[in-house]
């Protein structure tokens, strides 16, 4: 069994070396700035849109991601390729966004509904939708990010590197630094805050199609 | 698998996040049980709709811009590595010998007796010439 063990880890790390990252790495290590670029190139959207969604705050999401891949740049030297890539870069984004929200003393900002713009707040397209319902869709999608916003710290995290950036939940517990049950804890009893804090909007949810068509319910 | 079991792990479900046992069992209990096969159809659905908002657009020069001030970085790590690393130490040295020679001194002595080959002399028997190599080394002797 422990042999059995040791051999799935040096699988894994065996992965983890091979990943496109680990060599770019070693040549930011260098100093290559085009190595960072690429660094960069590949992971700033996704990463713009945690720090976003986690600080409900769009216009400091920017400055924090900078930082992000800054601390990536002055730490190459001394990055160890234990886990993936993309979790180390997560876990550095999320302990600033963690300073940031404690600094600012002030859970995410977040704006009233009445107040959005559709511009701001991109309304959900989507088949199950009719276009007359245009402002419907705009409450709705302005709904879910208040429900997401409104979550606590620890929920939100987890669901939203679970939902947006698909992270498993070994990866979520390592960015995090909890065990993997906890993480399925704190997403479980995210998904039942948002169906709370959802339910006035159930009756659009229940046009959207079923997710498992083998259930018969 | 009972309800309680089930709802628990609902979750867990929805992220494919179970084992193919546990998989197996727990559609096995949503084909029979109207309200857990209910409610993993609603966190479905909830999923799905958190799913349907838009990543953010960055600005159009982020990497540029973050680049930009790797370079900087770069450029002052290369500055301070070749001279004001080595500029601080010597200055801090100078001052050092300078303003607190017996400090400077006193700190030199006690490195040097704690160094395992002068301990190995500690039990040498007085007047020995391992006796006097210590009480000179340690600046005992006058």
């Amino acid at each position: 069994m422990k042999a059995l063990a040791s051999l799935r880890c040096l699988r894994q790390n065996c992965a983890q070396m091979n990943e496109p990252e680990t060599k770019i790495m070693t040549d930011v290590a260098r100093g290559d700035l085009a190595a960072f670029r690429t660094i960069v190139e590949l992971h700033h959207k996704p990463l713009i849109s945690f720090i976003a969604r986690y600080t409900g705050d769009r216009d400091s999401a920017e400055d924090i991601a900078q930082e992000v891949f800054l601390r990536v740049f002055k730490a190459a030297k001394s990055y160890k390729p234990q886990a993936k890539f993309r979790t180390w870069l997560f876990t550095i984004a999320t302990n600033l966004c963690l300073n940031e929200i404690r600094a600012n003393k002030s859970s995410p900002k977040f704006v009233d509904v009445s107040d959005l713009h559709e511009q701001e707040y991109p309304i959900i397209v989507s088949e199950a939708f009719s276009p007359q319902k245009t402002a419907e869709n705009a409450e709705l999608s302005a709904a879910v990010r208040k429900a997401i916003h409104n979550l606590p710290e620890n929920q939100r995290i987890a669901i939203l590197l679970r939902q947006y950036n698909e992270f498993s939940y070994e990866e979520i517990s390592k960015i995090i630094g909890i065990s993997t049950s906890a993480v399925e804890s704190l997403i479980q009893r995210a998904r039942q805050s948002l169906k709370k804090s959802l339910f006035p909007n159930l009756k659009y949810i229940f046009t959207l199609p079923k997710v498992f068509p083998y259930i018969r319910v | 698998m009972n309800c309680d079991y089930c709802k628990d792990k609902l979750s867990a479900f929805v992220d494919n996040e179970l084992s193919t046992e546990e998989r197996f069992l727990m559609e096995e209990h949503l084909q029979v049980c109207p309200s857990c096969g209910q409610e993993a159809q609603t966190l479905g659905r909830i999923a799905v709709l958190m799913g349907y908002i838009p990543e953010e657009t960055p600005s159009p020069g982020f990497v540029q811009t973050t680049v930009n001030k790797a370079a900087v970085i770069r450029r002052h790590s290369f500055w301070n590595k070749l001279f004001l690393n080595p500029a601080i130490s010597f200055v801090r040295n100078v001052v050092a010998f300078v303003f607190a020679p017996d400090i400077y001194d006193a700190d030199a002595k006690r490195s040097l007796a704690s160094y395992g080959y002068l301990r190995a002399f500690d039990d040498s028997p007085p007047g020995s010439f391992s006796d006097v190599y210590l009480t000179v080394i340690q600046g005992g002797g006058n």
